[in-house]
């Protein structure tokens, strides 16, 4: 498993989780120098390569303009660009190949590049948009003649969205050239097809000299917030300079906030952030509805104001499909489902063929709330079969004796082992339970944390993680790497300080987390 | 924090100008369209030919083996016969080889029409491989139904390519024929067609599908697309039916197409207007590795733009039809030549030097009577079928028995089989013969030495069987000993009445899986397995892998 230091590996929160003291074994490899630390000098910068960076950024460099390498439109911002630029036409869907997820998000700036099966794969898009646009033009564009004037403001009109600049600024010869003298058809396909392989299109890039520096800013945010290209707006503020000042930025983004494009977009980043859709699955229909669920309740507490806190403990109930409705009206009490975490899609997201796996589930919210990485497990941790201890065992006591009886493992799951206990109340489709089905003794969903902190069941410890700066840094984090499209880096510690200092002043609101990103200056300085 | 920005950087910078460019390029345009350019202005031609034939369910290889003069070929068994020590195949231990040249073995009467007036095409050009089995084509029961018969059947369709092979996933005989032509026309700039896409089996319910579930598709070589739509059914169609198949509304970058499509024509431009984007974009980049990367990009594709400018690669030497052959009946050899003069013709033209050909009877369904249907011949004969008999020639169950037949209804079946044999192979033998006659303007060759045909079937010895099948190659290949008579050893005890029971335990037998990689492996493909490689029926993998060594030249 490839993993740095997380900065703050050194700084214990109240959860003094680190003091998991991991072994070896389970660490996996040994933790990088944390912040401050000299740098392994087999890890420093090849000879040579200093060229590649921009004079000073040695160090911490919190509010400086960083230049990014280029930065390719997932597959998720192409498909919503090309929707932009072609409302009216159904376009193919599924075409591009999906983009990988390294850190989680499928926005990873260091990731998407174009390979072979790519660029095919877009080559291919790009001549069927281009045939779709021909055949239905009357769809895109209000033309009294199919003329070469018609073929011209086709173009203009569908590159404003896909060049993420206004069409006055767009210097589209090559692309009007290539339509000269064609039939009309001809004409509209060569030209879409350019446009969909204009290196303009498919990557985030920053602005040219004398080009209006707020589209770089523009383009940046509307990918943050819709997954979109800037609408019209959004470009004559960029146009206008409109997008220079934090306040700007922020001011922007309350207005892209209000718009149903949002909310598409909130409930992306939700689910990558909770790993609910992983890449490669197809969820049952009931698992879609749990997924489609909790992603609603997530962007209802966005919407409503909420915090971290609310995200982790609210029992607001949200609209629900048939199937996760049923399940939670058989609770034997009302309001035991707080937070996103004891709803039906983390619950069984985190389980397996059979039954519920309190290691994932302790696992995932050491990785996805707390940002903790755990290393790789021992080969063949997961196929060791439970230890039998008799019928009068149960589940949770098989499964201490497995991992928390050898050095190799008690490391790790002495810390993950609790939090994964504690959610052993919900059965393998999210199902409230009280009894051990082993045993047929009541579940224990008890448990301390290496802090010393105690809790009887789940809404004790996530009331514990809520209150933990931990947790609200974590967050900071993952948004910050969906906003970027990466990061934060070593040397961005400053920048996370920065940003987490602001959420942790709004008493942790979310919405007001969104603000603290797109309106620090490292959001919008240099941005692609 | 799971990474550091300068160690990035860093690590980009080492792949700066290797592997890193290719993260902004791509492979993945143009390149149908420039390979073949760009291979003949350097004087190569990648192109081989590939045709795919096969006659499904009619070619019975006990019909079609080679025995020694004067053995009952009905009866002769192949357990007692040591043909001689120097014929020994090396790599198996058992069967032979011999050169057909100056074999010594009695000809069987379908493929000596091949090398007969009025076809003669050279004994050199023959290649047959017989004795094979079938062990990887496996069926998943519960995807096929789980009677013997459904079994037996899906094995058949699954070796042939039949309405089965979509639902399974499972490498067949078209499946390995697709994989050949893509590789081709992706990986050498040929182009390909997928012609005749019919099955023939079952058409009540089969009739709309193809083996790939999508339309008969071909690659164009003037934009690399896949928008072209061609079948070439050679059952007994006219002539100008096949020309319009083959010829009709098909553009040629020399512009002495019938039809010039302006979009093909113009589309290399699009590499023009998009470097020149390129060029834009490299005044927005501010990091030194962004900018290296995209003047290697922009310098790929002036390259590729230059590709496109090269000329065509259809040779000056090639005589397109510039009309369909005359509609006028002419004989029957003068019909079947007109079909392999086309397909010569259509290969010398690069329209398409990879096709797949099927072989269709009109009324040739499983559940249709071949019913007073006349097969016509070269020698100027004529032979009428009563009825189908393929129920009793090759269902091995319990209706279908020799035991369950009179001597007059058995005898009746396999002169029907006879009859199809022949006139597959005479087919076979027009469009070799047209292909042999033809000078390759790439090779300076005859087409037939660039071009392997493949006729297969899955009858062996009547039933729908799982080994002892045959496969009859005509044509020539680099990387194949051709020419010769290959008899595996393949003393399969396997029925079709217990193939859920057996099919997957019998081993070491010479596979038709490792015919199939020897055949990919001699086109430049790199595989080494075929067959489901997850399915453990019983314990054991159904999937093979090797290849047959005494063919690899």
């Amino acid at each position: 498993m490839l993993y740095s230091a997380p900065m703050h590996t050194l700084k214990l929160s109240s959860l003094a989780l680190v003091a998991c003291a991991l072994s070896l074994a389970c660490q996996g490899e040994m933790l990088p120098p944390g912040p401050g630390v000299e740098p392994d000098p087999h890890q420093s910068p090849a000879p040579g390569s200093s060229r590649l960076l921009p004079p000073g950024l040695a160090g911490e460099y919190c509010n400086q303009a960083i230049p990014s390498p280029l930065h390719r439109l997932s597959s998720w911002e192409m498909q919503n660009t090309l929707a932009a630029a072609f409302p009216g036409l159904e376009l193919p869907s599924a075409r591009l190949v999906s983009d990988a997820r390294p850190y989680g998000y499928d926005n990873d700036l260091l990731s998407l590049g174009i390979d072979d099966a790519f660029a095919r794969s877009l080559n291919t898009l790009s001549i069927d948009i281009g045939k779709l646009a021909a055949e239905q033009v009357e769809q895109l564009i209000d033309c009294s003649a199919r003329d070469a004037a018609c073929v011209k403001r086709l173009i203009a009109q569908v590159a404003e969205p896909l060049l993420r600049r206004e069409a006055a600024d767009l210097a589209l010869e090559e692309i009007e050239a290539l339509a000269a003298g064609q039939p009309f058809e001809t004409a509209v396909r060569l030209s879409i097809e350019s446009l969909l392989k204009a290196p303009e299109f498919i990557f985030r890039a920053g602005t040219a000299a004398g080009e209006p520096q707020g589209y770089a800013a523009a383009s940046r945010l509307s990918y943050f917030l819709w997954g979109t290209p800037p609408d019209k707006q959004l470009l004559a503020d960029a146009k206008a300079g409109r997008l220079a000042s934090a306040s700007d930025l922020r001011r922007a983004a309350e207005r892209l906030l209000a718009d149903p494009r949002a909310e598409r977009q909130l409930k992306h980043f939700f689910a990558l952030w909770a790993n609910l859709r992983p890449d490669g699955t197809n969820p049952t229909a009931d698992g879609l509805a749990a997924i489609e669920e909790t992603e609603s309740f997530a962007l209802h507490v966005f919407k409503s104001g909420g915090s971290l806190k609310d995200l982790l403990l609210s029992s607001d109930v949200v609209e629900a499909k048939p199937s996760v409705a049923a399940l939670y009206q058989r609770d034997p009490q009302p309001m035991l489902r707080t937070g996103m975490l004891s709803r039906a899609a983390f619950l069984q997201r985190t389980s397996k063929v059979d039954g519920v796996s309190p290691v994932a589930r302790g696992v995932w919210l050491l990785e996805h709330v707390l940002c903790r990485e755990l290393g790789t497990p021992p080969e063949g941790a997961d196929a060791t079969p439970l230890p039998e201890l008799g019928a009068n065992a149960t589940r949770r006591e098989q499964i201490v004796a497995q991992t928390e009886s050898s050095a190799e493992c008690s490391g790790c799951h002495r810390v993950i082992n609790p939090i994964g206990f504690a959610f052993d109340n919900f059965g393998p489709q999210g199902e409230y339970r009280e009894v051990d089905q082993r045993s047929g003794r009541p579940i224990d969903a008890s448990g301390k944390l290496p802090s010393g902190e105690s809790f009887q069941d789940y809404r004790e410890l996530l009331s514990i993680i809520a209150s933990s700066s931990e947790t609200s840094r974590c967050l900071t984090e993952q948004l910050m790497r969906f906003a970027f499209g990466g990061g934060p880096e070593v040397n961005d510690r400053c920048l996370v300080d920065e940003i987490h200092q602001g959420f942790v002043k709004s008493e942790l609101k979310l919405r007001e987390l969104v603000l603290e990103i797109v309106s620090h200056p490292r959001f919008f300085k240099g941005a692609n | 924090m799971k990474f550091d920005r300068r160690r990035f950087l860093a690590t980009l910078g080492a792949a700066a100008g290797g592997a890193a460019a290719s993260r902004l390029v791509g492979d993945g345009w143009l390149p149908e369209f420039v390979a073949p350019r760009v291979a003949r202005a350097a004087g190569a031609s990648p192109f081989r030919g590939f045709v795919l034939c096969y006659g499904m369910q009619h070619l019975c290889a006990h019909q079609m083996r080679f025995v020694p003069k004067g053995e009952d070929r009905e009866k002769f068994n192949l357990d007692r016969y040591n043909f001689r020590e120097t014929g020994k195949l090396p790599e198996t231990g058992g069967g032979y080889v011999v050169d057909l040249k100056d074999s010594g073995l009695d000809w069987p009467e379908p493929i000596r029409a091949i090398v007969d007036a009025p076809f003669n095409v050279p004994a050199e050009y023959i290649t047959i491989i017989d004795g094979l089995a079938n062990s990887a084509m496996h069926i998943e029961r519960d995807k096929f139904g789980t009677s013997a018969t459904s079994h037996a059947w899906s094995q058949a369709s699954v070796l042939t390519g039949g309405p089965a092979l979509n639902s399974l996933g499972t490498p067949s005989y078209p499946d390995v024929a697709w994989r050949i032509h893509e590789h081709l026309a992706r990986q050498q700039g040929n182009s390909y067609q997928l012609l005749g896409f019919d099955t023939g089996y079952n058409r009540g319910t089969h009739q709309a599908e193809n083996f790939f579930g999508q339309p008969s598709a071909a690659f164009d070589p003037n934009d690399g697309s896949q928008t072209l739509s061609n079948r070439l059914e050679l059952g007994l169609q006219r002539p100008s039916r096949i020309w319009d198949d083959v010829f009709r509304d098909r553009s040629y970058p020399d512009g002495s197409a019938p039809k010039v499509d302006p979009l093909k024509q113009a589309r290399p431009q699009t590499v023009r207007a998009v470097i020149e984007r390129y060029k834009r974009l490299l005044g927005r980049v501010k990091i030194q590795y962004d900018q290296d990367r995209l003047a290697q990009q922009i310098a790929r594709l002036e390259q590729l733009y230059q590709d496109t400018q090269l000329p065509a690669p259809i040779s000056q030497q090639c005589s397109k039809p510039t009309q369909p052959p005359a509609p006028t009946e002419g004989t029957y050899v003068q019909e079947l030549m007109a079909v392999g003069k086309m397909i010569a013709m259509a290969f010398a033209c690069d329209i398409s030097r990879v096709a797949g050909v099927h072989f269709r009877m009109p009324n040739a369904g499983v559940l249709e009577n071949l019913k007073d249907y006349v097969f016509r011949f070269a020698d100027g004969t004529s032979e009428t079928v009563r009825g189908d008999v393929h129920n009793i020639h090759a269902h091995a169950s319990s209706a279908s028995r020799r035991e369950d037949h009179t001597d007059a209804e058995w005898n009746e079946a396999h002169r029907v089989m006879r009859l199809y044999n022949r006139s597959h192979c005479e087919y076979v033998a027009a469009i070799a013969s047209e292909l042999h006659r033809t000078s390759d303007p790439l090779s300076g060759k005859s087409l037939l030495d660039n071009t392997l045909i493949v006729l297969t079937a899955e009858l062996s010895d009547g039933a729908h069987e799982v080994n002892d099948r045959m496969m009859v190659l005509v044509g020539k290949m680099p990387g194949l000993n051709t020419g010769k008579y290959y008899r595996f050893p393949a003393v399969n005890p396997m029925r079709v009445d217990n193939i859920i029971r057996n099919y997957l335990h019998y081993a070491p037998y010479q596979d038709i899986a490792q015919f199939y990689i020897t055949l990919m492996q001699a086109y430049g493909m790199t595989i080494d397995r075929i067959g489901p490689t997850e399915y453990k029926g019983d314990g054991k993998l159904a999937n093979r892998s090797g290849t047959l060594k005494e063919l690899i030249a």
